[in-house]
């Protein structure tokens, strides 16, 4: 299979790929069954009309590094479901700029004992705009020494008209290492200040706070063939809503 | 071209309190002027209310560049129009590094985008002359900076940015003695370069001694209550503002005393006091 794929129905990811650009810009599914290596998925959501993603897949014996990238300002449904078995790491990254509805579920389970899930989101939600997050967490009675840490942030930029981010752990097992954090605020106005007082216009600052916020680093992302012209692409998409 | 800051009859408040009672100011081309006095008084609020800080209310009195009126312009205008103010306590910024940050602020204020690689060489250059680590183009505005990092990275904004103005809010503090020789160095280089103007609030002679301020002004309680040349500001590293309270029969300002609380065992339990 090639190493960027745009799908628009349903993608099945096998053990032979292991460093995978996807571009999502209709409805679609991605399922998996990892038991062996190490995988990289950069998923990177790039709608017109509303867009609805699902997700499943389990991981075993395996690690699995998977980032989000969602910046267009149609809607979004985005629903995951992912089992981590026994020595399986999952690392779920997902950044979202928000100017209309989305709405985004992950279902994580540390099904078996050495597994582990660390999920970090990043949203900034404009004004007017609707964004639901949920993160769900849980470790099965049996999973010993799994660990499971969630960490969200979200920036609001004026007034979104919903905000509601839910990190929600579920444990049933006494060896566990797990936590969740969440932090949300609006920009600090001795920031954009400090910016304004070196020539730039609150538009011009708030790009490049966005940008800062949210966007990856795109060296992280060489090694994927298509990954970093399209992180480059997204970074033109900042700048064109922030500037609306 | 010469240009003129023009400060006249600048009255200040923050909320209620008036900060600034009349202000007279001129400043041209070239010209270093030393801004003293004691804590509390007035000199960072003057430097914020020419800058245009919106937690300043100009209440009466004119701020005008070269006769246009600076008080109708937003801050970031009057940043391009030519002034800049270096921070007493510059900003953290996470996430945006210092060259996307001065680039854009550089193209900001010209008609054409720089080239990548001339804006390239010339924050290297600056950077040089600063003695700063190589690696702070690439790294967030002074995030995780040490004090006189931060300070140092403000006089790079301001080598990068070119004003015609520049305001110094105690640049000087927390650097070390070398640092404030670099500093001093880089601000001489500009003055003989662009013939850059500048406004500089310090309480040590020492960093004045290496500018050699053209005129020195003393503000008490919100006023230019003595004015002078460099003369001034050795008087006042000798002889501290004593002699000036006694003279103008004016009592030192108290400072506000900071409110200490005790909270208790737990601060559960103060919140229940205080309803």
């Amino acid at each position: 299979m090639a190493d960027y794929v745009e799908i628009d129905s349903i993608l099945t990811v096998g053990n032979g790929d292991s460093c995978l650009t996807l571009l999502i810009s209709e409805d679609s599914e991605i399922r998996y069954e990892l038991t062996e290596g190490f995988h990289e998925l950069l998923v990177v959501i790039r709608n017109e009309h509303p867009v609805t993603l699902k997700e499943t897949g389990y991981v075993v014996n395996a690690e699995l590094k998977i980032t989000y990238i969602s910046l267009s300002d149609s809607e979004l449904n985005q629903q995951a479901e992912i089992d981590v078995r026994e020595h399986a790491k999952l690392t779920v990254d997902s950044y979202y700029l928000v100017d209309k509805k989305k709405t985004v579920r992950f279902d994580l389970f540390n099904r078996c004992p050495d597994s582990a899930v660390y999920i970090t989101n990043s949203a900034v939600c404009l004004d007017g705009s609707v964004f639901d997050l949920n993160v769900i967490g849980t470790i099965v009675k049996g999973a010993k020494r799994a660990k499971c840490h969630q960490t969200s942030r979200c920036l609001t930029i004026g007034k979104p008209k919903k905000l509601r981010a839910d990190p929600v752990l579920k444990i049933d097992e006494n060896d566990v290492e797990a936590s969740h954090a969440l932090s949300s605020g609006t920009i600090d106005d001795d920031v954009l200040y400090y910016m304004n007082s070196r020539g730039l216009t609150r538009k011009e600052a708030l790009v490049l706070l966005v940008q800062g916020y949210l966007l990856p680093d795109s060296s992280d992302f060489q090694q994927f063939e298509k990954g970093v012209e399209l992180l480059n692409e997204e970074e033109e998409k900042v700048q064109r809503i922030c500037s609306m | 071209m010469s240009r003129v800051l023009t400060v006249k009859d600048l009255h200040v408040s923050v909320g209620d309190k008036e900060i600034l009672k009349g202000i007279d100011l001129t400043v041209r081309s070239g010209e270093i002027h030393a801004l003293m006095g004691p804590n509390g008084n007035g000199k960072s609020t003057l430097l914020q209310s020419i800058m245009g800080h919106p937690a300043y209310t100009v209440t009466s009195g004119t701020i005008e560049l070269d006769g246009e009126d600076v008080l109708a312009m937003p801050v970031d205008q009057r940043s391009r129009a030519g002034l800049f103010l270096a921070m007493q306590y510059p900003q953290e910024i996470a996430g945006v590094t210092n060259s996307d940050f001065l680039r854009a602020a550089v193209n900001a204020r010209s008609e054409e985008a720089v080239s990548v690689f001339k804006f390239a060489r010339q924050m290297d250059k600056a950077i040089r002359e600063l003695k700063m680590k190589e690696d702070l183009a690439h790294r967030f505005i002074n995030d995780g900076f040490s004090g006189g990092e931060k300070k140092r990275n403000e006089i790079l904004q301001m080598m990068m940015l070119k004003p015609d103005f520049a305001l110094l809010d105690e640049i000087d503090s927390g650097l070390d003695i070398d640092a404030i020789k670099i500093v001093a160095d880089a601000l001489n280089k500009q003055l003989e370069e662009t013939g850059l103007s500048m406004i500089v609030v310090s309480h040590y002679e020492r960093f004045f001694s290496l500018l050699k301020p053209t005129h020195s002004h003393i503000i008490l309680d919100g006023r230019v209550v003595c004015e002078g040349d460099y003369e001034l500001v050795e008087k006042v590293d000798s002889e501290g503002y004593d002699w000036l309270y006694e003279e103008l029969k004016l009592e030192p300002k108290q400072l506000a005393k900071p409110l200490v609380y005790s909270l208790g065992v737990c601060a559960h339990n103060l919140g229940i006091r205080n309803g």
